[in-house]
């Protein structure tokens, strides 16, 4: 488990993160969203004892990072994954860290296999492409075999199946019982793989929910619902106190669930040609519960 | 939840992992061997060459020259060369890491920042410790047969000045001459402590460049703006600075020369040069301390 704390933390005029407390749990995999700049990386950086908060405090099962026993055996982390040595081999850079922790050197071939980059083990890591380079800070953060994950954007730079492979991973992680704490611009990518989210904009806390409430609270159940005789179903539907918009070939229906709809279009002979619902992506909620809250937003093209 | 079943560490055993660590890293870089064979092979290379043109003028040289002549020092002069190199080397092993960001990896696996440095400086200190004295041996080795080559004279070590101005034989010293052996030794400390103190510099301003740039004008740039001064105010400074240290240390006994006036006495200097390196690494461990990684 991870607690955050009141944690702060300014670089000169930037507040990077605000006043954010929250709690990572075992067992799920935890989302990270926030826009670009929103703090993200920092609050990372600062589970990991790099950068020094200005205030607030951080425990990992209950202890500050600097006074764990053998820290990758208990936290492991890829946070940026060219922060290693360009000079030195896939392999050599594993063992100098299973040493640093006392950890098996044994583990270090068990890990690059299952990253799948066994077979450029010796090659210098400087020339490997963005996806291995990748794989490698996972292999990387897996090497203590620690109950804590953390992972900064771990699908940077991966193609489809590797986006595949790190989905299947972190939940496999999150079902053996570990706690998976994961930061990503890609939203839907955190819809696929996340059960718990932690949002922030602006360094602050925006919510801290499952994914499942988190579109459920911030959008209306919405039904799209056509047929021939659209007018005569409307006035159905009103009459039993539902709240209707009328689009072009179709109505979008409100506080009516799906069966009851479709239950007084049998009432009522209409034949329906179309009874979908709709639901919000985790995206658009996203979007409309940072708006505003974004550092770097876009302005329209001129 | 699951329960911790990781066990407790003590900090001397964190240590001897964080030094194995280290090892690895440093030896699994090409960088580390190109630097130590350049070392090598400059300062071998110079105390061939130095020796055998002083030898061949020797018999022209004026008296203030022989008097200021050090059959000691002149086979070690390799070692003002090599410096130059082990001193980039030592910036390289600490600024590489900040300017690939590795050091966020390796403050994450070793999170106690004394350990880390601790280890590092120990692990440089002994290979560069290893590779000066093969350095400084070496070169006293060469540089001594090249003179006797050249028509020098194996001394006994109780010549007095005299005899050393009026001779037409280059003087020579051996291993086996009193106080040589050991100032060879010193002289391979003193490239061993000059790393570390490049190191310290290097966790202080994190940037090889910037690194780089302190040490050469530590070792030429500001000896050589001093010696623009007039000598009352210059001597007392230059006798202090690491490059006079390193001749001192290279010596049997405080002698004078030309340009630091006399220095200090070559314990005196070693001493010195073991202060700096810790209040450098002291202050390097402080800031790595503080600052953000
Ligand atoms: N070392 C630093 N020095 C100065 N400012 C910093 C530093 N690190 C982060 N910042 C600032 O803090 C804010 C938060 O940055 P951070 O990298 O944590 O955001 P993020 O959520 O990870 O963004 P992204 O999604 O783009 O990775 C930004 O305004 C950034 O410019
Ligand atoms: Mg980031």
């Amino acid at each position: 488990m991870i607690s955050v704390t009141g944690l702060t933390k300014t670089y000169g005029e930037t507040v990077a993160v605000d006043d954010l407390s929250f709690t990572v749990q075992p067992g799920v995999v935890t989302g990270f969203l926030g826009p670009n700049g929103s703090g993200k990386s920092t609050t990372m950086r600062m589970i990991l004892g790099l950068d020094r908060p200005d205030d607030g405090s951080i425990t990992v099962d209950g202890k500050a990072y600097r006074e764990l026993a053998w820290p990758l055996r208990e936290v492991g982390a890829l946070l940026d994954a060219k922060a290693l040595h360009p000079g030195r081999s896939a392999r050599s850079h594993l063992k100098s860290l299973a040493e640093s922790n006392a950890i098996d050197t044994k583990r270090v071939g068990e890990v690059l296999e299952l990253v799948g980059l066994d077979s450029v083990a010796k090659r210098k890591v400087g020339k490997f492409s963005l996806g291995m380079g990748q794989r490698l800070g996972i292999a990387a953060a897996l090497l203590g075999d620690p109950q804590i994950l953390l992972f900064d954007e771990p699908v940077n730079g991966l193609d489809p199946e590797g986006i595949l492979w790190v989905r299947t991973l972190l939940q496999d992680l999150a079902k053996q019982g570990k706690t998976v704490f994961v930061s990503s611009h890609l939203m839907s990518e955190m819809a696929l793989t996340a059960s718990n989210l932690v949002v922030i904009g602006r360094g602050k806390l925006l919510a801290e929910t499952t994914v499942e409430n988190f579109i459920a609270s911030r959008t209306t159940p919405t039904v799209r619902v056509s047929a021939r005789n659209l007018d005569a179903l409307d006035a159905a539907l009103r009459r039993k106190g539902a709240s209707t918009t009328r689009e072009s070939d179709h109505l979008l229906v409100t506080e009516m669930a799906q069966e009851a709809i479709g239950e007084i279009a049998l009432d009522q002979a209409i034949a329906l040609t179309e009874l979908t619902q709709q639901s919000a992506s985790l995206e658009e909620v996203f979007m409309q519960l940072t708006a505003g809250e974004g550092e770097y937003e876009s302005g329209a093209v001129q | 939840m699951t329960t911790s079943i990781i066990p407790a560490a003590p900090l001397a055993s964190k240590f001897t992992h964080a030094v194995r660590s280290e090892w690895t890293k440093i030896r699994t870089i090409r960088s580390t061997w190109i630097c130590l064979g350049l070392a090598v092979l400059f300062a071998v290379g110079l105390s061939i060459l130095v020796p055998s043109l002083v030898a061949h003028h020797w018999s022209t040289r004026s008296l203030a020259d022989k008097a200021n002549y050090d059959p000691t020092s002149l086979p070690l002069v390799g070692v003002g060369l090599a410096q130059l190199v082990i001193g980039v080397f030592g910036a390289l092993v600490i600024t590489s890491e900040y300017s690939s960001g590795a050091i966020r990896t390796t403050l994450a696996a070793v999170p106690r920042r004394g350990i880390l440095l601790g280890a590092k400086a120990t692990v440089l200190g002994i290979l560069t410790l290893v590779v000066a004295e093969l350095i400084t041996f070496t070169s006293f080795l060469v540089g001594s047969s090249v003179l006797l080559a050249s028509g020098g004279r194996t001394i006994s070590g109780n010549e007095s000045l005299v005899q050393q101005l009026t001779s037409t034989h280059i003087p020579v010293a051996t291993l086996a001459t009193p106080g040589v052996a050991v100032a060879v030794f010193r002289s391979g400390l003193y490239l061993t402590l000059l790393i570390l103190i490049v190191l310290g510099i290097g966790f202080i301003i994190r940037n090889t460049a910037g690194t780089i740039a302190i040490f050469v004008a530590l070792i030429l740039i500001v000896p050589a703006i001093l010696g623009a001064l007039p000598q009352s105010i210059s001597r007392p400074i230059i006798e202090h600075m690491p490059s006079s240290l390193g001749t001192a240390m290279g010596s049997t006994h405080a002698r004078t020369t030309d340009y630091a006036g006399t220095l200090l006495n070559p314990w005196a200097a070693t001493l010195l040069m073991v202060v700096y390196a810790a209040v450098v690494l002291l202050i390097g461990w402080f800031m790595l301390n503080r600052r953000d990684a």
